[in-house]
């Protein structure tokens, strides 16, 4: 009989090297990670025998290391394949260009929402002046479908885009149509406030399965505050229309985004528990965004990424106790940031992308025939800056409107890797890269990250979880798992 | 699962060593499908299929049947194991084998004994040699299954089933082509699919392969001494990129 080689003939040498990995702090301790997005947290005498290469082959902590590519041994040259494996899963999403095509149907709009003062008309305004008009339209879809993309997402927004549902109507028709001989996988999503949604059209939006993506900001009291519209109660007229929805869709047909503005921060739990009443299994919490409304509106309803934070680490502590009494309920930012913690998968969230989402991942055409890279730019554009606006679909080619300055300018800070501040932050790996944002904020597309809010809120928000994932009981993993989407 | 024993007793006065060992398809009535393979006539009961008992080679019954030359039957307490449709194999010393049954979720081909790898807990530690005719044996029983009895999943063990190399690749191409539909679970300890050429032919063997590979530890050592072989953690973990 064959002896067992004993498991000392099988150890590591004593010296190892160490891979290339990033360090920031954490609290008292240090966060590292690397490019391949492995991440670990280490106390600063652990950090200091890592560094100094003092941690012994046996030891939990040198295999958890070794196991994440944080070190090697002996002559592991093959381990480079395995990495650049690694590199390319967590980059996926870079493949096949943009897949999420924003169609703004019209500008005009029935709600006068406190955070969105700009970029909007009234209903009444003229629709064509206004709404998008076949011609731009059909162009429109013809450069979407010249996308590589197999699986495209075809988003409406506005304004309101119900205002312009006969448009839409016609958009998908046409999608449908010009698509036959490419045969894409086309997702439709509607971006709707749902007032005034009438059976037919909902009829319409199940024949040709066309997702609804509507807006709730809380209770009855917080929702009017913020969501003014001229008939007086939104509310009312939007829980109308989730009853007809679910009536003629299903109970489950609808996800909803809140904003939150100053009055919201107040109302944590009561703006979940308006959720959860209405059949909804998860929130999507959104910090105000820096594009499009006046500097007045910004002292009204705006707050420091500070009270923010705070606000949204109380959602997820009231969000987990409710899972723990056993309502399932998830917010959805966190499950991004979770997935790119915890799987080896990409995300398709274009704001949290490195390269950058901003035209790479997403296009929004405007009803006015202009292309922008991102929803923002629009917003931006809409404000008086032009800087990314990428052309016209009636003038300008595929190659004009993707390869022009706009998308060289947004190129060249499309990479936290290589960005002054991210290139050396361990935060990185699960963070993103938004040079429009920056452009807005901070006066050029690099930025100057210890002022800049998108860092500060992502990096705290990153934090967190990695705190509540490491400090927390199964319970709370596994409630934290439950929240990873595919 | 394959590998059903099934305890029989040979017909008066046959020696266990009189049977010819053989592969065949057990059946209870005469079709296309027995047309140039090797059939068993499975009888429990019942008005006699004559062409069936014409052209098999063997009789597997409950009881003796009257004008069947002993030799030629065989007599199962437990025929329920059998089936309409099942592969066996019979060998001259009195073994019979479920090799494939048409009622079961859960068959797979027994490949090899050998292996590549000696692990500490291994309840079938390998033996060192690979039976010449293996191929041609699992593309024979491959052969015999009935269209109609395609399997929704096929697992394919051993040992170590890489083993046989270029064998395994042809007999994968023969899954794939006869059953297009059928899903092949293949149980591997994955080292050779550390050579690009092998991973790229397995590849391209079958569209509906998935290949399950035990991994016993998130480092070398760890793996590396549970299956008593230096440097199978790395090439293990070569599977993904080549694959």
């Amino acid at each position: 009989m064959q002896k067992f080689q004993p498991i000392s003939d099988f150890i590591d040498e004593s010296s190892y090297k160490l891979m290339p990995f990033k360090m920031s702090k954490f609290d008292s301790d240090y966060l590292i990670s690397n490019d391949f997005g492995e991440w670990e947290v280490l106390k600063s005498d652990e950090l200091t025998n890592l560094v100094n290469k003092n941690i012994t082959p046996t030891s939990k902590l040198y295999r958890k290391l070794k196991s994440k590519n944080f070190l090697y041994s002996g002559n592991t040259s093959l381990g480079v394949d395995i990495l650049a494996s690694k590199l390319k899963t967590k980059k996926e999403f870079i493949t096949d260009f943009s897949k999420l095509h924003i169609f703004c149907m019209t500008l005009r709009c029935n709600h006068s929402c406190i955070y969105c003062q700009v970029s909007r008309k009234s209903e009444s305004a003229n629709m064509t002046h206004y709404d998008m008009s076949d011609e731009v339209l059909s162009k429109s879809i013809d450069i979407m479908l010249q996308c590589p993309s197999d699986s495209i997402t075809m988003e409406f927004q506005g304004g309101e885009s119900l205002l312009a549902i006969e448009q839409v109507k016609k958009a998908i028709l046409l999608a449908n149509k010009k698509n036959e001989s490419l045969n894409k996988d086309i997702t439709f999503v509607m971006c709707t406030n749902l007032m005034h949604v009438t059976r037919e059209t909902l009829e319409f939006f199940k024949k040709h399965n066309v997702h609804i993506s509507t807006s709730l900001d809380g209770p009855q009291f917080l929702h009017n505050l913020n969501r003014a519209t001229s008939g007086g109660d939104s509310y009312s007229n939007v829980m109308e229309s989730f009853r007809l929805a679910n009536d003629v869709l299903g109970e489950g047909c609808l996800s909803a985004l809140m904003t939150t503005t100053k009055e919201s921060l107040k109302y944590p739990k009561e703006i979940i528990d308006e959720y959860v009443r209405n059949g909804f299994h998860n929130i999507f919490v959104r910090e105000l965004n820096p594009y499009g409304f006046a500097e007045k509106a910004a002292r009204k309803i705006g707050y420091s990424t500070e009270d923010f934070l705070t606000f949204y680490k109380e959602m997820l502590t009231y969000i987990i106790q409710l899972n723990m009494s056993g309502t399932y309920f998830e917010e959805s930012f966190a499950g991004l940031i979770l997935k790119k913690l915890l799987t080896p998968w990409a995300i398709g969230f274009v704001d949290l992308q490195s390269p950058t989402g901003t035209g790479f991942n997403v296009t929004l055409y405007n009803y006015d025939g202009k292309v922008y890279p991102s929803d923002e730019s629009r917003m931006l554009a809409e404000t008086g800056d032009d800087t990314f606006a990428l052309g016209d679909v009636r003038t300008d080619s595929y190659q004009e409107l993707f390869f022009g300055e706009p998308m060289q300018l947004i190129a060249s800070a499309a990479l936290n890797e290589s960005m002054p501040g991210c290139s050396d932050c361990a935060y990185a790996p699960f963070c993103g890269s938004e040079p429009v944002r920056r452009h807005q904020t901070q006066g050029d597309v690099i930025g100057h990250r210890p002022t800049d809010s998108y860092c500060i809120k992502n990096r705290e928000i990153i934090k967190h979880i990695i705190s509540l994932w490491t400090n927390g009981d199964d319970k709370t993993k596994e409630i934290l798992m439950s929240w990873i989407r595919n | 699962m394959i590998d059903v024993k099934v305890s029989f007793t040979p017909s008066q006065g046959v020696m266990r060593n009189q049977f010819v060992a053989q592969t065949g398809l057990a059946v209870t009535s005469w079709s296309d499908e027995c047309i140039g393979k090797n059939i068993f006539y499975l009888y429990d009961n019942g008005v006699i299929d004559e062409k069936l008992l014409s052209i098999a080679s063997l009789v597997i019954c409950s009881e003796a049947l009257n004008d069947t030359p002993q030799s030629k039957m065989l007599i199962v307490n437990d025929i329920d194991y059998i089936n309409d449709g099942s592969v066996i194999s019979v060998n001259s010393s009195g073994k019979l084998r479920v090799l494939f049954n048409p009622k079961s979720t859960n068959n797979a081909l027994f490949v090899t004994d050998a292996c590549n790898n000696f692990c500490v807990m291994c309840p079938q530690p390998p033996k060192p040699i690979i039976q010449d005719d293996a191929v041609e044996h699992l593309n024979d029983v491959v052969s015999l299954i009935r269209k109609q009895d395609a399997p929704e999943v096929l697992g394919i063990t051993g040992g170590e089933p890489t083993t046989i190399k270029a064998g395994l690749i042809n007999v994968l191409k023969n899954i794939s082509e006869k059953f297009p539909d059928t899903i092949i679970q293949l149980l591997s300890n994955g080292r050779l699919f550390s050579y690009r050429d092998f991973a790229l032919e397995m590849g391209q063997a079958s569209e509906k392969m998935f290949v399950c590979v035990p991994l016993f530890g998130a480092t070398s050592d760890i793996h590396d001494y549970i299956v008593q072989s230096k440097g199978a953690f790395d090439r293990k973990r070569l599977i993904n990129p080549t694959f």
